[in-house]
């Protein structure tokens, strides 16, 4: 036996043994040889590069190679599932329900699943449906990938409860759980490894891995792949990425055995994300274009191929599609349902510019290696113009189709995680991205130099810029974790969050704000949900800066309420997203005991006045309706003037405390809704 | 800077741009002057400064300009000044002092400028890459440096440290141009590795994101101010890796003394020789001394501190050989029928004494006498008699042992 053999099978143990140890560790919370310190599951990730590297210099297959750098990933995506605590959570409960009330109830019926969960709290999820089952708004596609996960769960929990260990075995102890997320982590490289595949259609092999690599590394997927493992974003990008990958892999010249692969692919990745159907529009575009092309050609033979294999394709799908019609029949009494639990969709109300850049969890403002991706995928049209078009279409539909759902900013959830299944589309564009910048630096080899060097100088100025600020001092030795989160602060100032462009920069220009603001002020503005007409601002409570500008004095508390002072001329802003007829309510108070005449306060929106009004001594809400001219939409200046009574106005004149009002909160509110 | 300054300096500049691209070509030449000038208007130097890094910038243009013995003619002149400065203060100054002066995060010269750290790597990796020709101005650099080191004060400002510094900076501007033209070599030999380069800190960025996400840097699904993200995104960054300026010293002073390399930042400059005086403000930008047995940063209306358990430890910089005062000003926890309580203090793990408390804040004192050369960081631990958490004692139900609340410690040279 050749010592590289020796060395590949030492590898093969070594790799294998770390990968089952960090399993283990995750599902029966014990390593293969017990406990070892608290530094074992590092160690054992050790191992594995180690035994990873021993096999990249001792095999020479291509596929063994990427598959041992998969199971090192696993391995090292196990550690830090560890490490962060990943476990059933958040939506991730609601998609287990169903594994769990399938595999031990072998029904769709949630009311008891809800209840050992700890959901039992949820009132709404246990309204009876027309069947007389509980609420879902979920799919049932995550249990169905996660069930062999399951099943392993299952024996562990069982072996553990028969040698003593006081473990349920009715699918809510440990083992099924950190099954599942061992599940999402295991779909998260699967996706990757698709995703892989598909870019090495556009790009040679190493642009490829790295666009990959840096598409998935660089995103959101990230976090659903190590710390919220139970949720069904893994798997979704798992079967697009495998549904995309048939498409490109066939694309043009497919058989009627590639269409019913490709339809039924379609069919799973629809059943783990309904909304995924819409990647639908890859084969779609296709089919369009090759129906065009084959009747122009009048070949009617192709024609009708072509209808019958992609009717073929369609049935497939909707037959994989069939486990979640009947858990809606089931559930709701309808093989096509709605849950009214999930999000409102409101066709006529996109948030695209939100849902792209805001910093409320906007695409490329929360992942910015995707906006590289985006910028790159016009140029796919290059390498193949059909498709480009339809991955274009396909994202460009993807965007619409979550700019309208009336949480567009995906919940408590980490950056645009409903955009999971654009993912292997814009790793393609990161490919084309990342050989455009090679043929750019080909052709200018400085730009990357001069890059370095430019972060270097914006170093510099913002080290000077917060030792004129005092956070960085020439006379005792610096924290620079202190002074570079000061430098951070700094830049952003000064232009801004860079991957909110172009958005932030309209912002700006368009209301004569500072850019950094954009991120708050945007985001936060009111009349942007169609079910919340109205917005209030507290006045004096945290966060209000995002709101209140010039004039005011710092932060006060009477008993429960905060306020702020507000001198004359003071001024804070109102964002909104759109105008509207308004009412307008403004608690406040004046100071009391003055011997002089009453204050009387004056309201200015942008260029209309109103009052003035008495301010009252006591808290005292005063309210007026506004007409929809009177207000902007973006950024809406309201200004307080306070004089005495019988005295001319002076606004913006020097502040003069005894011509102050307290202000509690602004709150504006829709006419007649 | 005064007008006589901005000519020498721009003088200086010009020298230097002719000097480095006689070494390279006109643009990383041009690029490298471009940073340098950056670098300058940050200093503001004097004239006499800018006398010094025009000076040297003018052997620099001329050493360049030559070849052979000539060259090494004009090395020897220009390396005059430093032997002249190490003959007057004999001595060759100490591995600590160098790197005091280069890495130091209060006047360090290349840990607070990005440009020099690249000018630096520059010259080193010119060096290394083509020594015969190109080690000459690390030499330089070098003796420079001793030069420096040998007139080096701890308590040197940053200011009057860069402005000092000046006369090496002609140097590292070469260093520059020579890094970038190599970089450029090297991009367009791999121009996809350069181009995944490019796009890896946003890879770093998203990492770091997860971080702060994981730490609750803020609730997800609200708005963020990706100034405030971006802040948090920079701590966390540095507390894996450290101050990337300080590198390679924070580096060896992590694997030195166990430590992470961002403790190098205040534990690695230690002054203590020069200012004898050390004042830790518990609860308030502790965190580079606090290690473990302390609970959370506290602040009452007298200022911060923390409570410790029965064992809390401090991690403080090099102390010097010779005899010190250690004063802590805290508090002891107490109960009804609590037992009295009394610290021991331990430094770098030999006892020096003990002390009772009293209940209330006050001032305790340790005298520690003359000890053992001590080549990093040193270990101080405080250990209490006694520790208890209110709800063991029945006061609330906060679960927190507590000995002591600590507020202050001082530590000064007996001279």
């Amino acid at each position: 036996m050749t010592t590289r053999r020796i060395a590949s099978i030492v590898g093969v143990i070594g790799l294998g043994a770390s990968v089952l140890d960090l399993c283990s560790r995750s599902v029966l919370r014990r390593g293969l040889a017990g406990d070892v310190g608290a530094y074992h599951a590092p160690l054992a990730a050790c191992v594995a590069l180690l035994a990873c590297v021993l096999l990249w210099w001792t095999l020479t297959n291509r596929r063994a190679r990427v598959f041992a750098l998969f199971a090192l990933a696993f391995a090292i995506g196990v550690t830090l599932q560890l490490r962060l605590g990943a476990r059933l959570q958040s939506d991730g409960f609601y998609y287990y329900a169903y594994l769990r009330s399938l595999w031990f109830d072998h029904d769709v019926n949630f009311l008891n699943d809800y209840r050992l969960l700890g959901l039992g709290d949820k009132a709404y999820l246990f309204q009876p449906t027309v069947t007389g089952h509980a609420h879902s708004a979920w799919t049932i596609g995550p249990a169905i990938v996660w069930a062999p996960f399951f099943a392993i769960g299952h024996l562990v929990a069982t072996w553990l409860s028969a040698h003593g260990t006081s473990v349920a075995t009715d699918g809510t102890s440990f083992p099924y759980r950190q099954a599942v997320c061992l599940a999402g982590l295991f779909y998260g490289l699967l996706g990757v490894y698709f995703c892989l595949r598909i870019a090495e259609h556009f790009a040679a092999r190493a642009t490829a891995a790295a666009a990959a690599v840096l598409g998935v590394g660089g995103s959101f997927m990230l976090w659903y792949c190590i710390r919220e493992p139970s949720m069904t974003h893994a798997p979704a990008m798992a079967a697009v990425a495998a549904f995309v990958w048939l498409w490109i892999a066939t694309l043009e010249r497919r058989t009627a055995g590639q269409w019913i692969a490709l339809g039924a692919l379609g069919g799973l990745m629809a059943l783990i994300r309904w909304q995924n159907a819409i990647y639908g529009l890859l084969p779609l575009c296709e089919f369009v274009v090759l129906a065009y092309r084959a009747c122009s050609a009048r070949d009617r033979r192709a024609v009708l191929r072509l209808g019958i294999t992609g009717a073929a394709g369609f049935i497939a799908a909707v037959v994989v599609f069939l486990p979640q019609m009947f858990a809606w029949h089931a559930i709701y009494g309808t093989y096509l349902a709605v849950s009214p639990l999930g999000p409102k969709i409101h066709f006529r109300d996109p948030h695209l510019v939100e849902v792209l850049w805001s910093s409320r969890n906007g695409l490329f403002a929360m992942s910015p290696v995707l906006y590289a991706g985006a910028i790159g995928l016009p140029l796919v049209l290059k390498r193949h113009r059909l498709a480009g078009i339809a991955m274009i279409v396909a994202f460009l539909a993807m965007v619409y189709f979550n700019s309208i759902l009336q949480d567009w900013w995906g919940s408590e959830g980490f950056g645009g995680r409903r955009f999971d299944g654009t993912i292997p589309l814009l790793i393609v564009g990161l490919a084309c991205a990342i050989d455009a910048i090679r043929r750019l630096i080909a052709r200018a080899a400085w730009a990357p130099s001069v890059l370095l060097l430019i972060a270097a100088a914006a170093w510099e100025l913002t080290f000077q810029a917060t030792m004129h600020a005092g956070v960085a001092a020439g006379d005792r030795p610096n924290d620079f974790g202190v002074v570079s989160a000061a430098q951070a602060d700094t830049w952003h100032r000064w232009v801004g969050h860079p991957f909110a462009y172009p958005a932030n920069l309209l912002f700006a220009a368009a209301n004569a704000e500072p850019i950094a603001d954009y991120d708050l002020v945007d985001a936060g503005s009111f009349l942007g949900d169609p079910n919340q007409p109205y917005g209030r601002i507290d006045v004096g409570a945290a966060g209000d800066t995002v709101y209140v500008r010039e004039g005011f004095s710092d932060s006060e508390r009477d008993g429960p309420t905060t306020y702020r002072w507000a001198d004359d001329g003071a001024a804070l802003i109102i964002p909104l997203r759109r105008s509207a007829r308004l009412r307008v309510e403004l608690r406040l108070r004046t100071a009391a005991g003055a011997d002089a005449p009453p204050l009387q306060v004056t309201v200015r929106i942008n260029d209309h006045a109103f009052g003035p009004v008495a301010a009252p001594v006591d808290w005292q809400t005063i309210a007026f309706v506004t007409e929809r001219d009177v207000w902007r939409t973006t950024i809406n200046r309201v200004t307080f003037g306070v004089q005495r009574a019988g005295e001319a106005g002076a606004q913006g004149s020097v502040p003069d405390p005894q011509r102050r009002v307290a202000v509690d909160f602004i709150r504006v509110r829709e006419e007649g809704r | 800077m005064t007008v006589v300054a901005w000519l020498l300096a721009g003088a200086g500049l010009g020298l230097l741009f002719r000097a480095a691209k006689r070494e390279v070509a006109t643009g990383p030449a041009m690029a490298a002057t471009l940073a340098l000038t950056i670098h300058l208007c940050a200093v503001g130097p004097t004239w006499r400064e800018a006398l010094g890094f025009a000076a040297v910038a003018l052997a620099l243009e001329r050493t360049t300009a030559l070849t052979g013995a000539a060259r090494r003619m004009v090395f020897v002149l220009a390396a005059l000044p430093a032997l002249a400065i190490l003959i007057v203060r004999p001595g060759l100054p100490t591995i600590a002092t160098l790197v005091d002066v280069l890495f130091c995060t209060q006047h360090g010269a290349l840990a607070t400028s990005a440009i020099l750290w690249l000018g630096a790597l520059g010259v080193a990796w010119q060096a290394i890459r083509a020594p015969r020709p190109h080690a000459w101005p690390l030499v330089m650099l070098g003796l420079v440096l001793v030069a420096l080191a040998a007139g080096h004060r701890a308590d040197l400002t940053w200011r009057a440290a860069a402005g000092a510094f000046l006369v090496a900076t002609p140097l590292l501007g070469l260093g520059l141009a020579w890094l970038l033209a190599g970089l450029t070599r090297v991009s367009l030999r791999h121009p996809v590795r350069a181009a995944v380069a490019v796009l890896t800190p946003l890879l770093i960025w998203n990492v770091t994101l997860v971080a702060v996400a994981q730490a609750g840097g803020w609730p997800l699904g609200d708005a963020v101010s990706f100034g405030e993200i971006g802040a948090a995104q920079a701590r966390v960054l540095h507390d894996w890796i450290g101050h990337p300026l300080a590198a390679p010293a924070n580096l060896v002073f992590a694997a030195e003394n166990g430590l992470a390399p961002s403790r190098f930042d205040i534990l690695g400059s230690s002054h203590f020789d020069t200012t004898g005086r050390l004042v830790i403000d518990l609860g308030s930008h502790d965190d580079a001394f606090v290690a473990d047995g302390w609970n959370g940063a506290e602040r009452d209306p007298a200022g911060s501190f923390r409570w410790a358990t029965q064992e809390a430890r401090l991690i403080l910089p090099r102390l010097g050989t010779g005899p010190l005062r250690i004063r802590l000003r805290l508090q002891p926890f107490v109960y009804p029928q609590s037992p009295g309580q009394a610290v021991q203090l331990e430094l770098a793990g030999v006892p020096y004494g003990r002390a009772s408390l009293t209940p209330g804040w006050q001032w305790i004192q340790f005298e520690i006498g003359s000890r053992g050369q001590s080549s990093g960081a040193v270990l101080l631990t405080l250990r209490f008699d006694n520790a208890h958490s209110p709800a063991e004692v029945g006061l609330s139900p906060d679960r927190r042992t507590l000995s002591a609340a600590v507020d202050a410690i001082e530590i000064s040279a007996v001279r």
